[in-house]
């Protein structure tokens, strides 16, 4: 059963970020709009990293901050050390979530495109580099919603926001050597799915 | 062979975006965000104490859950009722896809649903939110947010009726280019099938509709199409847009189901001309016509790879027109 978090902020975080996180849990007035202008441009920059500039991306940024405020209230806060990367890794669950979403969609209402790759459908010519990037970040962000959510969220922890092992084991409640096993895994995988799709296109 | 790019190199594309805050892309209704991390703090207030109840009393609490449930009235309040009035609908979850039959009511709480040609279906919530969905719609529904219903809707054509609600529980319809929020009134919601533009007709009282560049109220008996919105600088030289059908609101689309046009290599040639063409243009500081030629790109390719990144651009550029 989960028990009620204690509003004890651990002593890594800021002063002021830890009366902020309490107010929050009380429910303080003001606090929540505290939290919403400090943490905005972090989660921000996690969902438009992942996503550039999706249609629903209000909804994305509430759900994030809801996901935030519901994350506090378990015992898992107490071992909140660094407010950004905890903010940054959440705004990219709800990224790949959204990816997931997308996908999804994709593949139930559009049956005649089903899972074909979007890229692989565009001959090779003389492209503007934005066609080249959207295509390239089209493939990536289908990939990852393919693949194991894990070892998703492991890789865009490490590649996207720059978060090294302990940062990542910390941040998905796993030991070093999970979080470890869940990047080379996904490395792995990542790099299957290049190697398949570069063959494809030698064809 | 092209030797595929190491793992590292692919995230390029994701690490080096920048971050944009200002953009009319990404605006954030702020109010909203408060009310819904409200709205999840006290969700999980209730859920612990429905959980410790549910340690101590654990039959009778699975009695009251069952009971709340059938009656969609459960903690978060999210469950609808349908009921398909003609022909054939379909339901799609994460559970799965399930074809929905005349007179035959089921609870939904999120997923989505699609009727068929020659088909209705009618949405019911708790507090009297009623939505009608015309022949050959998609909609999803989506769990709550801040406490109030939100419905996407992706093509064909919804009636929504309304009771008076707070503005902590806005109704809100959303729709590729455009959010309907609704306080308590009855108005259509329509994706016009030649230029996908949103289209709305209020029929009683008034709903506020946010886009791309702004917001905007719209009173009753009144219509509003995103359609007219796009290219909204200020002694902008656009070329006409496409008006929105007359009475299209009425009349149901023609194809169900119907999968967005991929971008195809031909039209990716002209897409990618004004793209360039619209940032050449920013460049040069002609902003007029950098908002012609991106407003055109949006209009004739709406769903373009190139969309997001010439919504951005024209956003840019509007702000900078901005006197």
């Amino acid at each position: 059963m989960l028990s009620v978090v204690a509003p004890e902020a651990p002593a890594s975080l800021t002063q002021t970020q830890a009366e902020l996180l309490r107010g929050v849990l009380r429910g303080d007035p003001g606090a929540d709009a505290a939290l919403y202008e400090t943490l905005y441009p972090i989660v921000a920059h996690a969902l438009q990293k992942v996503l550039h500039q999706p249609p629903d991306y209000e909804d994305l940024v509430q759900a994030a901050f809801e996901r935030i405020v519901r994350s506090l209230q378990k015992p898992s806060a107490l071992e909140i050390e660094n407010l950004g990367a905890w903010a940054s890794a959440i705004a990219v669950r709800v990224a790949l979530d959204g990816l997931r979403a997308r996908i999804r969609e994709r593949a139930v209402f559009n049956r005649d495109a089903g899972s074909a790759d979007i890229a692989q459908a565009v001959p090779e010519r003389e492209f503007e580099p934005q066609v080249n990037a959207r295509r390239e970040l089209n493939w990536l962000q289908g990939e990852l919603a393919a693949m194991n959510p894990e070892q998703a969220e492991a890789l865009m922890l490490h590649h996207v926001l720059g978060l090294e092992l302990p940062e990542i084991a910390s941040l998905t409640h796993v030991s070093e050597s999970a979080a470890q096993k869940r990047l080379s895994r996904g490395h792995l995988e990542l790099k299957r799915r290049a190697e398949k799709r570069a063959k494809g296109r030698v064809r | 062979m092209s030797q595929p790019p190491e793992v590292h190199e692919l995230f390029n594309v994701m690490k080096e975006r920048k971050l944009e805050i200002e953009g009319d892309a990404y605006l954030v209704d702020r109010q909203r965000v408060l009310s819904g991390m409200a709205a999840a703090r006290n969700a999980s207030k209730r859920r612990r104490n429905l959980q410790r109840v549910l340690y101590f009393a654990a039959a009778a609490a699975v009695l009251l859950t069952g009971g709340f449930w059938r009656w969609g009235g459960g903690t978060s309040g999210a469950a609808l009722e349908v009921e398909v009035t003609l022909g054939t609908a379909t339901q799609v979850n994460a559970s799965g896809r399930a074809a929905l039959t005349v007179k035959q009511p089921v609870h939904i709480v999120d997923g989505e649903l699609a009727t068929a040609r020659d088909s209705k279906a009618t949405l019911r919530a708790k507090g009297g939110l009623r939505v009608e969905l015309e022949s050959q719609t998609r909609v999803a529904v989506a769990s709550p947010l801040a406490g109030g219903q939100r419905i996407r809707l992706f093509s064909g054509l919804i009636r929504c009726s309304v009771p008076h609600q707070n503005a902590g529980t806005a109704f809100q319809v959303a729709t590729p280019d455009a959010t309907i929020v609704d306080l308590g009134t009855v108005f259509t919601v329509s994706i016009n099938e030649a230029n996908h533009a949103t289209e709305v007709a209020v029929e009683e009282g008034e709903v506020m509709v946010r886009y791309a560049s702004g917001q905007a109220v719209v009173h009753a008996p009144n219509r509003w199409t995103s359609a007219s919105q796009v290219a909204a600088v200020p002694g902008s030289v656009a070329p006409p847009l496409p008006a929105a059908a007359p009475s299209s609101v009425s009349s149901a689309p023609k194809r169900m189901l119907q999968p967005r046009p991929e971008p195809g290599a031909d039209n990716l040639d002209e897409e990618a001309q004004l793209l360039r063409q619209g940032l050449a243009a920013e460049h040069q500081g002609h902003l007029q016509e950098a908002v012609v030629l991106l407003s055109r790109l949006l209009q004739e390719h709406p769903h373009s790879m190139l969309a997001p990144d010439a919504r951005a651009a024209l956003a840019r550029v509007q702000a900078r027109a901005q006197p």
